[in-house]
Order: C-alpha cells, then sequence, then structure tokens
C-alpha cells in the first residue's frame, strides 16, 4: 500500500510531490495526461508571481498569496526555474478613480503585503517611460515578480522524481472510495490502487473527486482568459507587470513581459461550458486589444507570434479548498486552485506535505537533494560558454530552432532526462524550440527527427502534442498507430475536433 | 577573428548568385555560410520545373536550378561552410556564427551581403482566433 497518491501533475501536485520527496514516504503522482504540467491551468496563465493585494483579506487565497511569494527566491534558485521580482504596478488611467489605488493598498496592508507605494504620473513615467498617454497614478509593489509556470513544474516534479518520487503519466482516475482505514483509487483501466492517503490537485476536475467523498460539494466553473503574445523584440517595452485599476467596466487586461522575453496581453474572463474549451474568438482578442491599448498605446500588432487561452478552475465558492474536509480523514484538497494559485504553490504544497506527515508520523530523509539543473540555455550563454559547449559536445553546435536559438543538443538533453519529452509540444515547453516567431515552421520536422531517433519510433509515429496527435497518418497502421486509434474515445475525438469539421 | 572582404549570409539562390557575381568581379576574399547541411536553399523544395527560363533559357526544377549555382560556385573554388547559424551581426560587420565542426567562429567582413530568405507569419501572427 502507498502512503500517498496524489492526482494531477500540475503545478500543484508538483509542488506537494517534491514537498513530500523531504520525507521517508511512498508517493506516487497520477496524471492523465503524457506530460507533466500539460492537464489545464499550470501551462496556460500569465505567470504572475502575484504581491497579495489583490486578494480578500481573510480567504484562502489572501493568505498562501503572501505565504508563497517570498518562497520563490529560494526555490527557484535551487531548481534553476526562471524567475524575476520585476515589480507590479497597478496603473489608474484619466476618468479612473484614483481611490481604487489607495483601496487596493490598505487591503494590501491588511494581507500583510510588503514594499507598497502610491506614484504619482511623474514617477510612474520615470519608471515606465512607454506607458499609455492616459495613465495618471498608480500602485507599486515591489514583490510581484514573473515566473515561467511550466519550467516551475517540469522542476519540482523532476527534482521530486530525484528524491523518489514515482510519476504515472497518461493515467486517469475514475474513482476514489474509502474502505476501512485508506482509500482506494480507481483508474480508468480498471486497476485499483490503495493508498493511506489522497491527494485532491486535479485543477480543473478537482470539483468530481472532492464531491465522491465529501459532503462539503463544490464545482468547479470552468473561466476561460485569452492572450496575445508579442516578439521578444520588445522585451524592454516595459520593466514591471502592468496591471489596470480595476473599474466597472472590467478588471482591466494586465501587459507583462515574460521571463523569455516576450509580452503578454491578458487575460479576458469569459465563463464557459466545457473545461477543455481552449479556443481563443475574435471578441476576446478584440477585448484583450481594446483595453491593452490604454496601457501601451502603439501595440504592433505586426509582431503577434500569437494567441492562446487557458481555462482556470475557478471553484463555486471563491476560494481555494486546502486540506482535509472534516467528512474524509487522509483525504486532502489542493483543489479550485486558480489565480494566484502559481504563488501559493509553494505554500499549499508546505501545509499539505505537513498535514500528511503528522498523520502518517513520517521522518525526514536524510539524503534529499534539493537542487535540479535546468537544461543549458544556449541562447543566454556568452560566445566563451557557447564556444566551451559546442567543443565538448558538438550537438551544441548545431541550432534546430532559429527563432529561438536552440540547439540539437538542448532538444536531445530535454528527451533524455527524467520525465523527458516525448512529443513536439513536451519538447517545446522544455526548450523554447518551436515557441519564437515562425511558431515551429522551420524547427518542427527537425525536432520530430531527432524524438524519432531518441525514442527509437518511425517518423510518422511521433506526435505533436497528447496522444493520437500524429503528425501524418500512415496508409498501412502501424501497431503503435493501431493502439492510439484504440484509445480516442469519441468524447476525444470530440475535443479534437470540436466544430464537427 | 578572421578578416574577410565579403562574408555572404545564405547558400540559397540570391547568395549563391552574389558570390559567383563578386568572384567574377575580382573579389577573391569571400566565403558563403549556409545554415542548412547542404547548398541550395528553399530551391531544394521547389520542384516544379520553370525555374532556369532566363538565367540559362531552359526549364528545369528547383534542385537542378539551385545545383547549376552550386556547380559554378564549386568551379570558381568559392569557399564555404555548411550547417553554419549565424548568431548576430554587430553594427561594425562582425559576424558571430556557429556550427558543430568548428564551433564559435567570428568574421569581420568589409561587406556584407544578407542572402538569408524569408519566414513566414503563421496563424498566431496574423491574430486569427480559433483551437490550436
Amino acid at each position: 500500500m502507498r502512503d500517498v497518491i496524489i492526482i494531477g501533475a500540475g503545478v500543484i501536485g508538483s509542488a506537494i510531490a517534491r514537498e513530500l520527496s523531504k520525507r521517508e514516504l511512498d508517493v506516487l503522482v497520477v496524471e492523465r495526461m503524457d506530460d507533466v504540467a500539460t492537464g489545464g491551468c499550470t501551462k496556460a496563465n500569465t505567470a504572475i508571481v502575484h504581491a497579495g493585494y489583490d486578494a480578500k483579506p481573510g480567504t484562502k487565497k489572501a493568505y498562501y498569496n503572501v505565504r508563497g511569494n517570498p518562497m520563490f527566491d529560494q526555490l527557484t534558485a535551487d531548481l534553476e526555474i526562471p524567475f524575476i521580482r520585476n515589480t507590479s504596478l497597478v496603473v489608474a488611467f484619466e476618468g479612473d478613480d484614483i481611490q481604487g489605488l489607495y483601496d487596493l493598498f490598505t487591503r494590501g496592508v491588511e494581507n500583510g503585503v510588503p514594499d507598497m507605494q502610491i506614484i504619482d504620473e511623474t514617477t510612474l513615467r520615470k519608471l515606465e517611460p512607454n506607458i499609455g498617454s492616459k495613465a495618471r497614478a498608480a500602485l507599486r509593489v515591489g514583490t510581484g515578480g514573473i515566473v515561467c509556470p511550466y519550467e516551475m513544474c517540469m522542476a519540482l516534479a523532476e527534482n521530486a522524481l530525484a528524491n523518489g518520487v514515482e510519476f504515472r503519466l497518461c493515467t486517469s482516475v475514475e474513482s476514489v472510495r474509502p474502505e476501512g482505514d485508506h482509500w482506494v483509487v480507481k483508474l480508468e483501466n480498471g486497476e485499483e490502487l490503495t493508498t493511506k492517503t489522497v491527494v485532491n490537485a486535479a485543477g480543473l476536475y478537482s470539483d468530481k473527486f472532492n464531491n465522491m467523498v465529501s459532503a462539503h460539494k463544490f464545482d468547479i466553473l470552468p473561466r476561460r482568459g485569452e492572450y496575445y503574445m508579442v516578439d521578444k523584440t520588445f522585451k524592454d517595452v516595459f520593466n514591471a507587470t502592468i496591471f489596470q485599476l480595476p473599474t466597472d467596466k472590467g478588471k482591466g487586461i494586465l501587459v507583462s513581459r515574460t521571463v523569455d522575453g516576450t509580452v503578454l496581453l491578458g487575460p479576458t474572463a469569459n465563463d464557459i461550458d466545457t473545461k477543455e474549451d481552449t479556443r481563443t474568438t475574435a471578441s476576446g482578442l478584440a477585448e484583450v486589444l481594446e483595453f491593452a491599448c490604454l496601457t501601451w498605446n502603439n501595440i504592433p500588432a505586426r509582431n503577434f507570434i500569437g494567441n492562446f487561452s487557458g481555462v482556470r478552475p475557478r471553484p463555486s465558492n471563491g476560494d481555494f479548498w486546502v486540506g482535509e474536509p472534516d467528512d474524509a480523514p487522509g483525504f486532502y484538497n489542493a483543489a479550485g486552485i486558480e489565480s494566484p494559485g502559481l504563488t501559493g504553490a509553494p505554500a499549499i504544497a508546505q501545509d499539505i506535505a505537513s498535514a500528511i506527515s503528522e498523520r502518517l508520523s513520517a521522518k525526514g530523509k536524510s539524503d534529499f537533494n534539493p537542487k535540479r539543473h535546468a537544461i543549458p540555455k544556449f541562447r543566454e550563454l556568452s560566445n566563451e560558454e557557447r564556444a566551451e559547449l559546442i567543443a565538448k559536445d558538438p550537438a551544441y553546435g548545431r541550432i534546430v530552432c532559429r527563432c529561438e536559438t536552440v540547439t540539437e543538443g538542448e532538444i536531445r538533453e530535454s528527451i533524455r532526462r527524467p520525465l523527458g519529452a516525448r512529443n513536439l509540444d513536451a519538447v517545446k515547453r522544455r526548450t523554447r524550440a518551436g515557441m519564437g516567431r515562425c511558431q515551429s515552421g522551420f524547427c518542427m520536422p527537425l525536432v520530430a527527427e531527432i524524438i524519432a531517433r531518441e525514442t527509437g519510433c518511425r517518423l510518422c509515429e511521433v506526435d505533436k502534442g497528447k496522444a493520437g496527435s500524429y503528425l501524418r497518418r500512415v496508409g498501412h497502421a502501424t501497431h503503435r498507430s493501431d493502439q492510439i486509434r484504440r484509445q480516442i474515445s469519441p468524447a476525444h475525438r470530440a475535443y479534437r475536433n470540436p466544430e464537427g469539421g | 577573428m578572421r578578416e574577410l572582404d565579403v562574408l555572404i549570409i545564405g547558400g540559397g539562390p540570391a547568395g549563391l548568385a552574389a558570390a559567383v557575381a563578386a568572384k567574377k568581379a575580382g573579389i577573391n576574399d569571400l566565403l558563403i555560410l549556409e545554415r542548412d547541411d547542404h547548398l541550395g536553399g528553399i530551391l531544394n523544395q521547389c520542384i516544379h520545373n520553370g525555374f532556369g527560363l532566363q538565367a540559362f533559357g531552359e526549364e528545369l526544377t528547383g534542385p537542378e536550378y539551385a545545383q547549376r549555382y552550386v556547380d559554378m560556385v564549386e568551379e570558381l573554388k568559392i569557399p564555404y561552410q555548411c550547417e553554419a547559424m549565424v548568431l548576430s551581426v554587430s553594427d561594425d560587420k562582425v559576424a558571430t556564427v556557429i556550427n558543430p565542426k568548428e564551433g564559435l567562429q567570428q568574421f569581420k567582413a568589409k561587406a556584407l551581403i544578407l542572402a538569408m530568405g524569408c519566414r513566414e507569419r503563421p496563424r498566431g501572427a496574423l491574430g486569427i482566433p480559433g483551437w490550436r
């Protein structure tokens, strides 16, 4: 019997797995997707480490946000996760009620947020010369930051794995039920796993598992956010993450550089019917532009490189569900974790792991290794470091993705490392190959060749993303594509082809 | 750092033709840099015919047309490097280049010819909404 089964390998499940790996515990993470960080919110969000002035005082959101934020310096250093404390600015524009900035300031003080100032227009323009002409004042918060959310998740998972946690990918959980003093986790393939405790970190589907075991029910109401991404040529347009003061017209659209230098505009907030509806829409993207123009007057629409959407797991009660429901001992929720969940993740993980360790009287692990080494980023190295790397391994002298300057060496490493990439999107998330301005037009076939060579499959069997998204259907079904076809249920087909066309 | 008279970035039709013209005009200290593992550039994937009517008075496919220029480059003994990717070009015309064999190299040229072709603008760049 396992000590812990964690459902979900998003940033929350992975953070909990790593925290648990500091103890002598037998931990398994099950993930329905074929990679970590891909099931929902973790791979597509605004990538902000929030300061904590926004959440309502007294909520779990406020508590975990303010506690999680200062943990990022040590965590990102240990795990080599890209992270920049670039500060946050909430900007009030002409016609806005400036009082709103003071309300946020007061809320921040109540939540315990340090390093906040209200700044006037002159100071604001000194800090951000490119801010829109109607900007009048701002709340500046020094602890605001940006992080790479999927690399954070992959780093946490890789480190958890290195410290003994087991992962099973492509593994859907059908049900969870108590049996005597333990729990039975039934998988979609019929297999039953027994465990002393269960962690529900199932993101968009966390309502399903909680509602199976507890009378304290909630629903996850999916809310979609749409974004535009601007080419990294514009990385210096703003230093800080620029929020807009929420008004009766809306919560505003933010403009923020990412740790990779691209600039993100978004998100919208639309309640949707299905949890997998990650399309972008003409009206949503128009809304992004309409509001973002206030912050950035001359948005260079010719330099968009993409648009995407993410679905937030909004809990029906409006707050995070963290911990054991009183009627389900041994079942731990880390559920309904929408924004600021990325920021709260390290603190949420600490609390869940302590509670489980206490219940199971787990001892600390003496040989826990807190460090994880990132894949070398050729694009960020000096010429001397580059020359050295190529001399050691010629594969680093071959550029595969030209837009992002990604070498064959990096791609190979992303496949060979623990929890390694097995498809094009997984390579992309680990190396940025295909994430630049041509959006993989040039490097896709080259990356596919490397994956085929490294994993020993045929080129036509390489998937773009999730299982079954093969690049080219072959005339005679191979053994593997036969299997894939069987795996794709009608529901999956509906997802791949939502308009029926 | 190696100094050169002319550095040509791109070994496709434009770069090859430019190299041949420069050589015929009397420039001997020149070099072509090509990112792919062979010369020819985009012509190698243009397998339809109709190339070469103006230049050679006959109908050729893309690869055949490219080969004519590759042959001229070889015949004129114009040096080139394949699998060579230019990482940056500075204001004083220093190109930083990598390839798996030579590693990282720098060339300072009196004149640079940029013949790198172009990139398509994908769906995302055009702001077209939809499913990923």
